[in-house]
């Protein structure tokens, strides 16, 4: 049956990703940028592919996605988080960041870097609320 | 931006009374500064960039009764009004963020307890912080015989989605409907429980809903009566199946038959999940030829397209929840039944048995309605990539209806013109029995004068909808009031009893000033 996800899909379909200059709240200052334990890309876009590729040369875990969050939250993330606050860094779109945000904020944890690139991608990072 | 405050509270005030809350809840857990606090902003603000955008002035988030008891003890000493939010996730509806500029938000996500999950009589007793999520991982990692209903997209809360009265899509689809038994904080600190909660060590909280005397829960949602802090949930048993079929009629006049047999086999229990009608040339596939027939075309001219499309001028997917046996034959009867209707086609859809393996449900494209909770919608793209809002007014479940709608909406737009982003149609759901309810996408962005001119728009629709007597069953906080004014009838009668009981229940108007229209007496003129 169809959803109101699906009535949207249909509706945008062929609506290229806007570039947006950021996505409304703005950088916090206190949350310390770390290493990231993982690093999240999306395979639609190569240059999320290299950028993916750059961290797991140097051993660093990395992890693809197509948009959709939902499984790396539900399968990753959230035992990651519950056990530490484990630093992430990412090249995604700005709504599976805009997801990944709300998600952190709900563990404990702050978007410390972001930079939105000219193809409208945004790179950046994942960290501990500092107190 | 500079941090507001609450109505006739001064910062002095506001210290004292946030260093209370800390005594409460921990240091930790009283956010105040602008890098906290700008998270509970509505990050889909339609005053993006405004002054009029509702700011919160600091948050505090308990994890016990006990401690929300202190807490609304607390703000009612000093008149500091409290926004209460369960996850924070009303998405479209006004986000985390208050009706009104310097409330502290109340936020209940570290009450995130399962308390019971009853896999034997089917239900649930959580607390506000848990999500859809939660509850869903909680009955996969014990193997329950139990589906729970998650909205689109699944990560709120289970509590906070029911008292905005949201919908799903299963059998279960009314979340209101589907709650039995609460625990309320009320503004004086009394805890009270509903229905069979009210006794002392209940065996059926959860499995009776109406107690002894008058039954009170409605008067908990969308409202600011109290804080619930507990709430029972009926859930679905396991399905042995799930199958879906679509019915597809020739004309735009098939739109009376096809309502008329549709609300005869829901209201009947043959259908029994959340569908939506469709009119082919606004919702169908990607197709450059219809762009060009859609403008300015006759009635008769899309009926040509569709036909030669060998497509429906209206689509309807009917879900089916049961037995295999008796899935097949419900279907076989609901074609029985549209046969009725010249041209009618059907096409089975998709169709699983329960349980899925993960591989299984990986593969599905959209779990939503296999009770599976999801953050698909996000993945989407598009003009969305700013925020959203909707427009939802309850209509009758008549072709008519339908038909008349799709009328007065378009008539709007030629007045005013469409919304930037907007959908091409309407999308007409069964969220809830008896009635159809229209969820109209309305884009937000990051530009002032599309934004008011979106909101100017907004308000037509609300006053064309109510002029029609159809009114609008949930809203952002940016149109409570527009909302609240329109369910007028005897002079108010119902928004003057609203206010009574919050002068009796709030008299100091500490809980959710202006939520859904409703203002404590010491700032009710700022209604007007």
């Amino acid at each position: 049956m169809t959803t109101r996800r699906e009535l949207l899909q249909i509706a945008c379909a062929g609506v290229a990703l806007q570039s947006v200059s950021s996505f409304g709240w703005p950088q916090p200052a206190s949350a310390a940028a770390l290493a990231p334990d993982r690093v999240i890309f999306d395979h639609r876009f190569p240059s999320s592919i290299v950028f993916a590729d750059s961290f797991k040369r140097r051993g660093i875990a990395v992890h693809g996605i197509r948009g959709d969050v939902t499984a790396l939250w539900y399968d990753t993330l959230y035992f990651d988080w519950r056990e530490r606050k484990a630093p992430l860094a990412g090249l995604t779109t700005t709504e599976s960041l805009f997801c990944l945000e709300i998600l952190a904020r709900d563990a404990g944890m702050r978007v410390t870097e972001r930079h939105v690139r000219a193809d409208g991608l945004v790179s950046w990072s994942i960290g501990p609320r500092v107190v | 931006m500079a941090t507001p405050l609450p109505p006739g509270v001064t910062r002095q005030q506001m210290s004292e009374a946030l260093r209370q809350f800390e005594a409460v809840v921990g240091k930790e857990w009283v956010f105040s500064s602008d890098e906290d606090v700008d998270l509970y902003r509505d990050s889909y603000s339609p005053f993006w960039h405004e002054p009029e955008e509702r700011v919160p002035s600091a948050a505090v988030a308990p994890d016990a009764v006990e401690q929300v008891q202190q807490i609304v003890r607390i703000a009612g000493k000093y008149k500091i009004p409290l926004w209460t939010i369960s996850t924070g996730k009303n998405l479209g509806y006004g986000g985390s963020a208050p009706n009104a500029s310097g409330t502290v938000v109340l936020d209940l996500k570290r009450m995130n307890r399962i308390i019971e999950v009853n896999d034997k009589n089917h239900y649930a007793l959580v607390e506000p912080g848990v999500s859809y999520f939660d509850l869903y991982r909680h009955i996969q990692e014990r193997g329950l015989k139990v589906w729970i209903d998650p909205p689109d997209p699944g990560w709120g809360s289970l509590i906070g989605n029911a008292l905005e009265r949201g919908g799903g899509y299963t059998p279960m689809r009314d979340h209101f409907d589907c709650h039995c038994g609460m625990e309320v904080v009320l503004a004086n600190g009394d805890v009270v429980r509903t229905g069979m909660g009210a006794l002392p060590d209940a065996r059926t909280w959860q499995q009776y809903k109406y107690g002894f005397g008058p039954a009170v829960d409605g008067i908990f949602s969308q409202s600011n009566f109290g804080v619930v802090t507990k709430m029972g949930f009926w859930l679905l048993p396991e399905p042995e199946a799930y199958f879906s079929g679509t019915v597809m009629v020739p004309k735009e006049d098939d739109i009376h038959a096809l309502v008329e047999i549709f609300a005869r086999l829901l209201n009947s229990g043959v259908v029994q999940g959340t569908t939506s009608v469709l009119k082919t040339v606004d919702f169908g596939p990607p197709d450059p030829q219809l762009a060009a027939v859609r403008v300015g075309a006759s009635t008769s001219d899309l009926e040509r397209y569709v036909a030669q499309k060998g497509l429906g001028y209206w689509t309807l997917d009917l879900p089916f929840y049961g037995p295999s046996k008796v899935i097949a034959a419900q279907w076989e009867h609901a074609k029985e039944q549209f046969s009725r209707i010249p041209g009618v086609q059907f096409r089975d859809g998709a169709s699983y048995t329960f349980p899925l393996t993960r591989e299984a449900i990986e593969k599905i494209p959209n779990p939503v309605p296999l009770g599976i909770p999801s953050l698909t919608t996000f993945a989407i793209g598009g003009p969305f990539s700013q925020g959203h809002m909707w427009f939802s007014p309850i209509i009758p479940m008549t072709g008519a209806a339908v038909l008349e709608a799709t009328k007065v909406f378009e008539q709007v737009y030629r007045d005013l013109g469409s919304p930037t982003g907007a959908l091409p149609g309407l999308p007409i759901w069964s969220f809830f029995a008896r009635a159809f309810v229209i969820i109209y996408f309305f884009p937000v962005e990051h530009d002032i004068e599309k934004n008011r001119r979106n909101r100017e728009i907004f308000r037509r629709l609300i006053k064309a909808a109510a002029e029609h007597g159809w009114g609008e069953y949930r809203t952002h906080t940016a149109f409570m009031d527009d909302i609240a004014e329109a369910y007028s009838y005897n002079n108010h009668a119902l928004r003057r009893l609203h206010e009574t009981l919050k002068d009796a229940l709030d008299p100091d108007g500490i809980l959710a000033p202006g939520k859904n229209g409703v203002w404590p007496k010491r700032l009710r003129r700022a209604r007007a």
